[in-house]
């Protein structure tokens, strides 16, 4: 059954009560979350480009033009979305005592070998918004967390059109030949 | 000429248990649908009765699980509920099961085709009153301790359907006492006693040599045998309701609406992830440290350090269709952190019907359209025979809390946050054994840490505690319980402080526990390990993962006088800090420890799951409650939150300075981009650091033991760090 618009926007916004965001959990689904979501979004942004996807708290997929960019709620754009967009995030380390310490403070030890495992923040480069963590040996690659079929979705699942001209193959490793050279 | 006469030979074959398998099989991969089931005719026609049918089966098969609970002697069965129930088809699909222990459903449902496809119709034979036990994963199961009963229920001389049941067993006569795996179990025959496809009963009654077999070759019997009466009563229970199901629906109306209760699940799946999830290539890794070297206990062959690796990548196509791929995991190793191939599905499982599925008929239809594959030879598909695999639930783990993350992003993508999980969390157990408060000999686990909390959730934080996906241990039943079981007392059962996932909504919380050895002069204890030097991958959206934890160990020490005196004991693992004597605190858990005895005290810390969204965008509110709750230290809420708070001595909570939150919380964020670098300038100095291998040596060992079973791990490793093809590790 469809809620009202209000409604979503206090369940994404954290104001619905406990007992009423689980009335919504034990619910069916209604069928048009999706829209209602995108418009609320919407409304949110500073900027004009059309919301195609959310891929985080503030970071969503948007049509700018024919192809679709990866955009930060605070306006920072990072690039065609099907390069992985922490390529172009500032990234810190946490690997240490005393920076995994700031973290995990009062624990002591906080790790039982130190070295093996890294935390990798990865911050947006226009307003300093944490978007995502890893924890990963060191060494390790980048992981492109999500990479949606953006065509799939659209023309195939919702029934509707989607004026992207890019095909929605992984485009990170060329990004990153560049970047060997140079 | 007699009906017998007439028939064809493939007729014939037909009609025995392999046929009509092999015939389901054929129909599938034709048809793509279960049974061949085209139409669900009998939903169409009178869905009430439709309804009414599976409801009348799914509640005796929750039914016989409470009453096999009271027949167990075991507190893992009455009071923890640690146990399931199910109906299948003469093939082997379940078309209801209880809650519960319910990732077995499926692994017990190919413990069925197993045997049909070993000729056990044959040879023992299938008898009403027949019941068949099995705990090996080779065959079909999960791991030792959870031990399958299943048996056929007859109309006349047709085998109709098959009633099964599982209970954990608290102790299965392994290396270290207990149930669950230890840490140090390393070899397959160090895992407690296989119970390898067997007929263990006739006419309802366990056989005399099997129960002698238990009697002998474990160290509390009464845990086993009283359980697997537990399970004969329910399959009994169970049986006896179908036959009256039958009666009053009919026998065609039984054997069509149980084929179009599995087609229905095949198609719920496919709905539920076009209705909830993003259509695209979802991908994470996880790490886990398993380190044996120098362990007490642990054979040679496998006194090694190791770090275990798993990549998920899972893919969802234009079609809805599910695949999920573990390629470049870690190579099967001699440690404990090994699945069969089966138990990584029924992994699968467990976390779709709850993650995904939400759907009272979800059985092994809802599986159908899934493509998992986990290379062979690597800790998701074991192929070594002597690879232990007892504690495939930690590979499991690793896997499917990568899938919950998975879910969390398509349902935020598509909307439906409040659905959002940061991730799961492990389970660990405390084994113990040696001599109980009666004087006996024993072995047996306590479970109550893997009732911890939940990952953050899209709109509220996570669950604090008593929470669980992968079985009912978030209720532990009563303390005094187990007390009266086993010769501990609970001392300190707390939430750990500074110990969530911190995000914009935290994670659940950490347990901390503390046990005292009580009316034993000889009791020693072991764990499986989990996470002590990494931080598990579990977090979203900016979320920190939660920390990680250890076993503590304090022995000879002032607890009796402290106790005598009325002096302050300790209640949390810092507190132990309290005792003289000798204490060991940060015991990486692949442990066994020595004996302990009465007034010497055990601790563990849990890990919980993963928060979600920048902690600098949490609600200063939300902090200062966490402060009073003491789930934060004051420093965590300036360091971590950036919420400057103070103490309200008169109304004894702590409240918010606002002006100095935002404040700290504009410095933090310049902070964050003053020591941020672009990730082109990272790239390039790592670059050089992989190029010439200066990484800790058991990270390189990792790499190159992943590398060397996965091509297409070599070729992704390379291709970021733009190394030549012919580069190696």
């Amino acid at each position: 059954m469809p809620y009202d618009k209000s409604v979503i926007k206090d369940l994404i916004e954290g104001r619905l009560s406990d007992s009423a965001a689980r009335r919504i959990m034990s619910e069916p689904k209604d069928e048009d979350r999706f829209d209602k979501y995108l418009e609320i979004l919407q409304e949110r942004v500073g900027w004009p480009e059309r919301i195609l996807l959310p891929i985080g708290e503030r970071l969503y997929i948007v049509q700018k033009g024919t192809e679709a960019i990866v955009k930060c709620e605070c306006g920072n754009e990072f690039g065609d979305y099907r390069v992985n967009w922490k390529l172009n995030a500032l990234i810190n380390i946490r690997d240490n005592e005393d920076t995994l310490g700031e973290i995990y403070g009062r624990r002591k030890p906080v790790s039982s070998r130190i070295g093996l495992c890294e935390i990798r923040e990865y911050y947006c480069p226009g307003c300093g918004t944490q978007l995502e963590v890893e924890s990963l040996t060191p060494g390790y690659p980048i992981i492109f967390d999500f990479l949606p079929d953006l065509k799939a979705f659209y023309t195939g699942w919702l029934g509707r059109t989607l004026p992207l001209e890019q095909p929605g193959d992984d485009k990170t490793y060329e990004t990153i030949q560049e970047w060997k050279k140079g | 000429m007699s009906p017998e006469a007439g028939k064809t030979a493939k007729a014939k074959q037909r009609e025995t248990l392999k046929g009509k398998l092999e015939h389901a099989q054929e129909l599938f991969k034709k048809t793509g649908h279960c049974y061949g089931v085209k139409k669900l005719s009998l939903k169409e026609k009178d869905p009430i009765k439709y309804e009414l049918f599976h409801s009348r089966v799914l509640s005796t098969v929750l039914a016989a699980r409470d009453m096999a609970k009271m027949v167990s002697s075991s507190v893992m069965a009455r009071e923890e509920g640690e146990l399931c129930f199910a109906v299948f088809t003469p093939e082997g699909d379940s078309i209801a099961f209880s809650t519960g222990l319910m990732i077995h459903i499926g692994l017990m449902g190919g413990f069925i085709r197993w045997m049909i496809e070993h000729d056990y119709e044959e040879d023992p034979g299938f008898n009403e009153g027949d019941h068949f036990a099995n705990n090996d994963a080779m065959i079909s199961a999960i791991h030792t301790p959870d031990v399958y009963f299943v048996t056929p229920v007859y109309v006349g001389d047709d085998l109709v359907a098959w009633v099964g049941g599982v209970t954990h067993v608290l102790e299965v006569g392994g290396l270290t006492p207990g149930s669950a795996s230890s840490g140090i179990i390393t070899e397959r025959c160090q895992e407690g006693l296989h119970v390898t496809g067997e007929h263990v009963a006739r006419n309802d009654r366990l056989k005399r040599d099997y129960e002698m077999r238990i009697q002998l070759n474990t160290r509390y019997a009464p845990f086993w045998l009283l359980d697997d009466r537990a399970r004969i009563a329910g399959n009994v229970y169970i049986r006896g309701q179908v036959k009256k199901i039958i009666e009053e629906f009919g026998m065609d109306y039984f054997r069509e609406a149980s084929k179009e209760f599995v087609e229905e699940s095949r198609r719920h799946h496919t709905l539920r992830i076009k209705e909830k999830m993003i259509p695209g290539r979802y991908r994470s890794a996880t790490f886990m440290d398993v380190f044996l070297k120098g362990k007490l206990g642990v054979l040679p062959t496998a006194q090694k350090d190791n770090i275990i690796h798993i990549p998920v990548e899972m893919k969802i196509d234009s079609s809805g269709r599910l695949a999920l791929d573990l390629e470049g995991a870690s190579p099967e190793g001699r440690h404990n952190w090994n699945s069969r191939a089966c138990s990584l599905f029924g992994g699968l499982s467990i976390t779709l019907a709850q993650m995904l599925h939400f759907d009272g008929k979800a059985n092994d239809g809802s599986l159908k359209d899934i493509d998992l594959h986990a290379p062979l030879g690597t800790v998701g598909n074991a192929k070594d025979f002597w690879t232990a695999d007892d504690w495939s639930w930690g590979i499991i783990h690793m896997t499917y809390n990568q899938v919950i993350k998975y879910l969390g992003r398509a349902y935020f993508s598509r909307g439906y946050v409040e659905e959002v999980f940061a991730g799961g969390n492990h389970m660990v157990t405390l084994e113990m054994g040696g001599k109980n408060q009666h004087g006996q000999l024993f072995g047996g686990c306590v479970a109550d840490m893997v009732g911890s909390g939940s990952g953050a959730r899209g709109v509220m934080d996570g669950i604090t505690t008593a929470w669980q996906i992968w079985n009912p241990e978030g209720d532990q039943g009563n303390a005094e319980m187990w007390e009266l079981v086993f010769p501990f007392l609970y001392l300190g059962r707390r939430i750990g402080k500074d110990a969530c996932g911190a995000g914009r909504y935290r994670s659940g919380g950490t347990y901390e526990m503390v046990w005292m050895v009580n009316d034993s002069d000889f009791c020693y204890f072991s764990q499986i390990g989990t996470h002590s030097a990494f931080f598990p991958n579990i977090s979203l959206f900016g979320g920190y993962p939660p920390p990680v934890g250890f076993l503590h160990l304090a022995k000879d020490t002032d607890m009796k006088e402290r106790i005598d005196n009325k002096l302050p004991l300790p209640y949390t693992e810092n507190e132990l800090a309290l005792l003289s004597g000798t204490v060991k605190t940060g015991l990486d858990r692949a442990y066994v420890s020595e004996p302990l005895k009465t007034y010497d005290l055990v601790a563990t810390t849990y890990c919980t799951g993963g928060g979600l969204g920048d902690p600098l965008d949490r609600d200063p509110q939300m902090v200062s409650r966490d402060l009073t709750e003491g789930f934060i230290s004051s420093q965590s809420a300036e360091q971590v939150y950036g919420v400057k708070a103070f103490f309200d001595e008169s109304d004894k909570e702590w409240k918010v300075d606002a002006e100095g939150t935002k404040s700290c919380r504009t410095n933090k964020k310049s902070e964050r981009l003053a020591r941020g670098i672009p990730v082109k300038e990272w790239w390039k100095t790592q670059r050089e650091r992989v190029q010439s291998k200066r990484l800790p040596e058991l990270v390189l060992e990792t790499y190159k033991e992943c590398m060397a079973l996965s091509p297409h791990f070599t070729s992704e490793f390379r291709k970021f760090w733009a190394l030549d093809e012919t580069w190696t590790m």
